[in-house]
């Protein structure tokens, strides 16, 4: 890419600018060619580089598709102002050409899907579509980028010769940069902001949307909150702390040691990520800097953006204007309006300025009768300064630059979308993108079976060989599942769910494999017991002897089963309770399913309950079932270090129902008070706790063994639905929701009905005199009156022809039947059994019809007087037939 | 009253019966699976049931202060009494007795429900302490009195009420009175009031109910004016500058002073006692403000030093209940082990378990001693500080009496001219009349004249001597009780605590290898 700055274009101005003054202009292109053969080498001549001042002299077009007349007349054909314009662009590009000759080519009218120029400001299209989730830039950029299918440019350090309207990149769900920046920006304007399409150059990751370097962006944020915990201001009284006796010297030693293993550690990490650095690091690209490339500029003042940045369409990441992997810029345009930059880009974008009414900085097409971007009429601009204006001036070119010429408006039809194209969102639904170490497949909703919309894989290595770690989230799904994450080294699951299943689950973690750890967490608030988490572990323990006993085992093999419930917001302040299960040897063959394990011991503990005095209010009660006993813990004083402790035995005979349990001493097995001035329970109250006790024991079986259960039910279930994977479809969503559409469907054949209904009964008598007349906005009475008597006159005439009607049918009716008689009288002797037959048949027929007529002749002629009377109270009510006899406008 | 008063003798509230009546109360029957108590604990009796007993007096119930629920209907009682120490009760049940008056209720504050029905009560009255009262039955009693029902309003959480079988409950316009004046009720004679009487009722009587809010306002505005008076009263008693705020010193010293006042007749003395009024109020009034600020200055400083206090206490109290939690668990740990064995704990378990809480107890021990070093030094500096904040409020008390004192000096030499010139001014006979009969003769001459000054200036030093005897008094009083009760309290009693804890823990503990 070659660069060069303000004053040394000016230098070389004047020296080429008296050479070529009075040369042909033919002649200055071919110069201009020789000069610049080393860019020819790599630039093949484009026929945009031809002095052309006529349509006609255009190259042939390239007709891109197949059928150029299904497209409307503005992609066909070019309006005389956009031929004015192209002429504009001509001679702009001839200037700029000629002075800066080492300068590339301008991307200025590529061809359109039809083969015709075009400029680029009037391909874009500023659109504001109906999607809420267009409205923000990042969500418009993320639409455009899932939208479209990536083409590379062909070859990589060349303009394109063709740039397609909006409307067909975004039907074909495919493009090339330039297509995708045109896209975003027709959207970005739509919705407000100060976007601009850039044509510069970046590096290959960029311009081959490599997005392998980059880090996942769905990468859950696994750090925690620190809390730093605030030390209390030191106050006046705050009491010494007592002497610290340690020696320093060990301290200090140890410090050392510490601080010296922390050093390696920190070594060793850099060290790692030196090497990571490395293998991350992309190869030389002997392209490196003429790769062409198209993003999106954002500017700041409108829709509270801070200061500019840029938006790669292709990613939909937004950027800082200094970023490294954008190269240079040649060119920027909204449609209004285009600037060449002519700041030095030779280090990047780093050091560009983006005040684009900067002359200095950015040439600029128009110039705008208010010195504001935004209005409607511009000058075109002349480029260079007053030298060349002197120049064409001589030329008598002055009139046509110095006219006022507008932008023309965009030729492409206005962007569109239906609701499910845009929920479709990628092309053929699916799409996948891939960063580093991870892949990313994304779904639109609905549109796998199993409700699927994004799978996260990520890898260890680099080729995407070795998978650690599958995220899958799920919409819309009957089971409320929305995210599965699945640990490929440990082999556990954890899944989330909607709030809304009838077991209120949260999340559930589980794993595979004969030691395990379950654990599910409930919408607590939703759930009346409370139930806040429950855990399971089975651990297997395995004890090795040294002795050898006497059967010889050496080695014992059993799994070790816990499980913990924990609650929150109870009004007993239960905060969890944990019942330990008898290891069982391990068992082969099909699981018992109904036994029960046997417990034992339940640990209970409960919270703080501040109406109670600390020394009454049990904080851990333990059920040590296997052993028989109760062991009671109370809350612990403020004043106090110790709490009080109570155990009880439970009476021997206690699972005998129809002995009642004496009390002995030796039932209460030790107390403990913190403190003697305690309240010493009495034998009679020991004794009914200790059956409170008891039955509390059962009850707390009880729910460990229901608890249980419900884990049970709740894997029979998960199966079940993950075989049943359904979709539910939201009662607002009509397109997909069945019940819903057949309601709104039959809601509107009634609204149509209804509006019919109306019609009828609102037939208007006035409307066709009015008409007659001219449909005219105010009218006199005279008028009126005429309008009244000629409305009535055409009723009277109109029921008049309809009983006519009935009547001469009528009468025809009778003068068929007449005929018919007598013929049947005249052939009566000869006639065979069923000519008499469909004789009778006729004359029945007839007369049904002749009484039929009959009848609506009556019913006519009582209606029609009804009819009457009708019409001339509405004639009498019409507000157009009085004063001040106005005939609104009619409504369509 | 359910039997014939003359056929029964009455009975006694007796130890039996009481003894009786709590032990009917447990639900162990007859099995007595429990065995017996040989002493009745009296506060730990919260439900007590005397019904159907012919009581006549309601005696020897003073002891069971814990109790929540009496019931002591049909009987004969004829007095409410024997109540005062039962201060917890929140059910009581007189109904069907001979009482004819509401009295000794002041100290039931919890009562919520109150039952006095079928009794001979004339007048619902003495219950202005039942603030919490909910449930309050009196039907058929003697009641036949609007007032009474007036009386009910102050009853902000009473909700039901029973009045049928009353007089004033036949009268006509009985339901509409009730529910119109007492709108807090829910239910009338144990039914639920509908809102559409209650709306007809209310406008019956709109009047007086309106009336009746407006005097109660302006009695609860009174109420509130007084309580406040009182509590900024108690406010500067704390400060030691009660009666300070305005001129209550001064007018104090002429008070008691015959004498003077007499003095005061004579001309010239009126501006004199104005202007040193102005001036003695104005130092007066910088003694109270200096006395309010003192307070507060002070009252931070204590409660600094309480926060710190409990500071420390809690931070310790926390270590060692974790090293006491930490031992729970190695013991339970050292114990599963000997379990498998079923034999008993070994000895060299046992040995390694006394060492161990040897060991606890060293810790917890070590833990106290440093809290009372701690404790100790905290004490001292907050004893000397105050001592210094109490000097200095005596200090610069001080040295505003000596002001009031030049004060009082000043004005007992003016006074003194005036009467000297006074009583010259008479002797020349210029005043006659000016002077009412009674006090002529103290102007007969000079000697007298010099007396009564005098008089009078001792009796005004003495009050101002009294006054700031009181203060200092109070204020090293107050300083030495606080000082010695933090002493006390603090290092002496909490140690003592302590330790004990402690031993009783080792104690407890060691019993496990004990009794191997």
């Amino acid at each position: 890419m070659t660069e060069t700055n303000g004053d040394e274009l000016h230098a070389s101005h004047d020296v080429n600018g008296h050479e070529h003054a009075d040369t042909d202009e033919e002649v200055a292109d071919q110069q201009n060619d020789s000069n610049n053969d080393v860019q020819e080498e790599i630039l093949p001549p484009k026929p945009k580089l031809q002095p052309i001042i006529a349509p006609d002299m255009f190259p042939p077009p390239i007709v891109i598709c197949e059928n150029p007349e299904n497209y409307p007349e503005s992609y066909r054909t070019n309006t005389k102002k956009e031929e004015l314009i192209l002429t504009f662009i001509e001679n702009f590009r001839r200037q700029y050409h000629y002075i800066y000759r080492d300068r590339k080519p301008l991307f200025l009218n590529p061809l359109n899907e039809c083969g015709l120029p075009k400029f680029v400001c009037t391909t874009v299209q500023p659109t504001l579509l109906s999607f809420s989730k267009l409205f923000q830039w990042n969500d418009a950029a993320e639409f455009v980028a899932d939208h479209l299918n990536y083409e590379l440019l062909e070859p990589p350090h060349e303009l394109p010769k063709t740039l397609w309207s909006p409307e067909k990149v975004l039907y074909d769900h495919r493009g090339n940069c330039f297509d995708y920046a045109n896209l975003l920006c027709s959207f970005l304007i739509g919705a407000g902001y100060d976007a601009f399409v850039v044509s510069g150059y970046a590096t290959r990751e960029v311009c081959f949307m490599d997005t392998t370097r980059l880090p996942n962006p769905y990468i859950k944020k696994r750090e925690e909150k620190h809390v730093e915990r605030v030390k209390p201001p030191h106050k006046k009284y705050t009491v010494k702390p007592p002497k610290d006796l340690t020696s320093k010297y060990d301290a200090y030693m140890h410090q050392r040691h510490l601080d010296k293993i922390q050093a390696d550690k920190n070594r060793r990490q850099e060290e790692e990520n030196k090497r990571i650095a490395e293998i991350e690091k992309p190869l030389p690209d002997p392209l490196y800097g003429i790769r062409v490339h198209a993003w999106v500029l954002v500017l700041p003042g409108k829709r509270e953006v801070p200061e500019a940045f840029f938006i790669e369409p292709t990613t939909g990441y937004g950027k800082a204007t200094n970023d490294v992997e954008y190269l240079g810029i040649e060119s920027v345009w909204n449609h209004q309006n285009y600037w060449v930059n002519m700041q030095d880009c030779s280090n990047g974008c780093e050091s560009l300025q983006f005040d684009l009414n900067d002359q200095a900085r950015w040439e600029f097409m128009f110039t705008y009768s208010t010195s504001l971007r935004g209005a409607v009429t511009a000058t075109l601009n002349t480029i260079g300064n007053s030298a060349i204006l002197d120049e064409e001036e001589d030329k008598g070119t002055a009139e046509t630059t110095q006219k006022d010429i507008e932008v023309p408006p965009s030729w492409v039809r206005h962007l569109d979308l239906t609701p499910a194209e845009f929920q479709n969102r990628y092309p053929h639904s699916r799409k996948t993108y891939f960063y580093k170490k991870t892949r990313v497949e994304k779904y639109a909703p609905y549109f796998m079976k199993d409700g699927i919309v994004l799978k996260i894989s990520e890898f260890a290595d680099y080729d995407f060989k070795e998978l650690i770690y599958v995220t899958q989230k799920y919409e819309h799904r009957h089971d409320k599942l929305e995210e599965r994450g699945h640990d490929i080294r440990t082999n556990t699951v954890c899944e989330t769910y909607l709030p809304g299943r009838p077991d209120q689950l949260k999340e559930h973690t589980y794993g595979f494999g004969p030691e395990f750890e379950r654990t599910m967490i409930y919408y607590d608030k939703a759930r009346l017991d409370g139930l806040a988490k429950r855990h399971e572990t089975m651990l297997e323990l395995t004890d090795y002897f040294v002795n050898p006993r006497l059967d010889g085992l050496a080695k014992r093999h059993e799994t070790m089963l816990e499980l913990t419930d924990y609650f929150v917001n109870r009004d007993d302040f239960l905060e969890y309770r944990k019942a330990l299960f008898e290891p069982r040897p391990k068992k082969f063959g099909p699981a018992e399913k109904d036994n029960q394990r046997p417990i034992i011991s339940i640990t209970e503990r409960y919270g703080r309950n501040v109406e109670l005095n600390a020394n009454d209010d049990i904080r851990e009660l333990v059920f040590a079932i296997k052993d028989d006993k109760f062991v009671i813990t109370y809350h612990r004083d403020d004043i106090h270090i110790t709490p009080s402790t109570r155990t009880y035995v439970k009476p021997i005979n206690w699972n005998d129902k129809t002995i009642t349990i004496k009390w002995s001493d030796d039932l209460l097995l030790e107390t403990y008070q913190a403190d003697e001035d305690f309240k010493q329970m009495s034998k009679r109250d020991l004794y009914y706790k200790m059956l409170k006790l008891m039955e509390q024991e059962e009850e707390v079986t009880r729910r460990v063994q229901k608890a249980e259960d419900e884990i049970r039910d709740l894997q029979n279930r998960r199966q079940q639905e993950e075989l049943s994977n359904e979709l539910e479809y939201s009662v607002y969503d009509t397109e997909r929701n069945k019940k819903s559409r057949e309601y709104r469907d039959l809601l509107d054949k009634r609204d149509k009905e209804e509006k019919r209904k109306r019609e009828i009964k609102d037939v208007d008598y006035l409307a066709p005199f009015l008409a007659a007349i001219g449909k005219p906005s105010r009218i006199n009475a005279h008028t009126a009156q005429t309008l009244r008597t000629s409305a009535q006159h055409d009723f009277k005439e109109r029921s008049i022809r309809k009983a006519n009607l009935m009547q001469a049918r009528y009468e025809n009716e009778v003068q068929e039947l007449i005929t018919k008689q007598q013929w049947y009288q005249k052939h009566q002797i000869g006639m065979t059994k069923e000519d008499e037959l469909e004789y009778q048949r006729v004359c029945q027929d007839a007369q049904f019809r002749l009484h039929i007529l009959e009848e609506r002749l009556d019913r006519h002629k009582k209606l029609s007087a009804e009819k009457y009377l009708q019409l001339e109270s509405k004639l009498n009510e019409d507000p157009r037939l009085k004063e001040p006899y106005i005939i609104p406008e009619e409504k369509k | 009253m359910a039997r014939l008063y003359d056929a029964i003798e009455p009975e006694v509230v007796s130890m039996d019966m009481l003894q009786n009546a709590v032990e009917s109360l447990r639900a162990d029957g007859e099995n007595q699976v429990v065995p017996k108590e040989d002493k009745l604990d009296y506060s730990a009796v919260n439900s007590l049931r005397l019904d159907f007993r012919s009581i006549l007096r309601m005696e020897n119930l003073w002891l069971f202060s814990n109790l929540t629920k009496l019931q002591m209907d049909n009987n004969i009682i004829e007095r409410i009494e024997g109540l005062d120490t039962l201060q917890k009760l929140t059910w009581l049940d007189l109904s069907f007795n001979n009482i004819t008056n509401i009295e000794g209720l002041d100290t039931l504050t919890e009562l919520t429900d109150l039952s006095l029905y079928n009794n001979r009560i004339t007048n619902i009255e003495n219950m202005d302490t039942l603030k919490k009262l909910n449930v309050f039955s009196i039907g058929n009693n003697q009641v036949d009195d609007e007032n009474s029902i007036r009386y009910l309003r102050r009853f902000d959480n009473l909700r039901t009420v029973c009045l049928r079988g009353n007089p004033f409950a036949s009268k006509p316009d009985y339901y509409t009175f009730t529910i119109a004046h007492l709108p807090q009720i829910h239910f009338l004679d144990y039914k639920l009031i509908d809102e559409a009487p209650r709306e007809e009722a209310l406008k019956k009587y709109e009047i007086q109910i309106q009336q009746l809010i407006t005097t109660e306002d302006q009695d609860r505005e009174k109420d509130k004016k007084s309580d406040d008076k009182k509590k900024q009263h108690q406010l500067h008693k704390e400060a030691f500058v009660e009666n300070m705020d305005q001129n209550q010193l001064f007018t104090a010293m002429f008070k008691d002073d015959s004498e003077g006042q007499k003095l005061l007749l004579v001309p010239g003395a009126d501006e004199l006692v104005a202007q040193i009024e102005e001036k003695f109020v104005a130092i007066v009034h910088t003694m109270f403000e200096f006395g309010l600020k003192e307070k507060e200055t002070r009252d931070k400083e204590i409660d600094d030093f309480w926060i710190c206090v409990n500071e420390a206490k809690d931070e310790n109290t926390r270590r060692a209940a974790v090293i006491v939690d930490e031992f729970k668990e190695y013991r339970t740990q050292l114990f599963a082990k000997e379990d498998l064995e079923q034999q008993g704990v070994s000895s060299a378990v046992a040995a390694e378990y006394d060492d161990a809480l040897t060991n606890l107890r060293n810790k917890l021990m070590a833990l106290e001693i440093a809290l009372v070093d701690q404790l100790e030094e905290t004490i001292q500096t907050f004893e000397r500080n105050l001592g210094e904040m109490v000097s200095n409020f005596t200090e610069s008390m001080r040295a505003n009496f000596g002001l009031l004192r030049e004060l009082q000096a000043f004005f007992n030499e003016s006074i003194i001219n005036l009467c000297v010139a006074a009583v010259e001014r008479y002797m020349k006979g210029e005043l006659d009349d000016e002077f009412p009969d009674e006090t002529r003769d103290l102007f007969a001459d000079k000697d007298t004249i010099l007396n009564a000054c005098q008089t009078s200036d001792e009796i005004h030093r003495s009050k101002l001597d009294q006054r700031e005897d009181e203060m200092f008094s109070r204020i090293s009083n107050w300083l030495t009780t606080m000082v010695d009760n933090i002493h006390e309290d603090e290092e002496y009693n909490r140690n003592r605590k302590r330790i004990i804890e402690i031993s009783r823990l080792i104690d407890y503990l060691r019993a496990d290898i004990e009794d191997m």
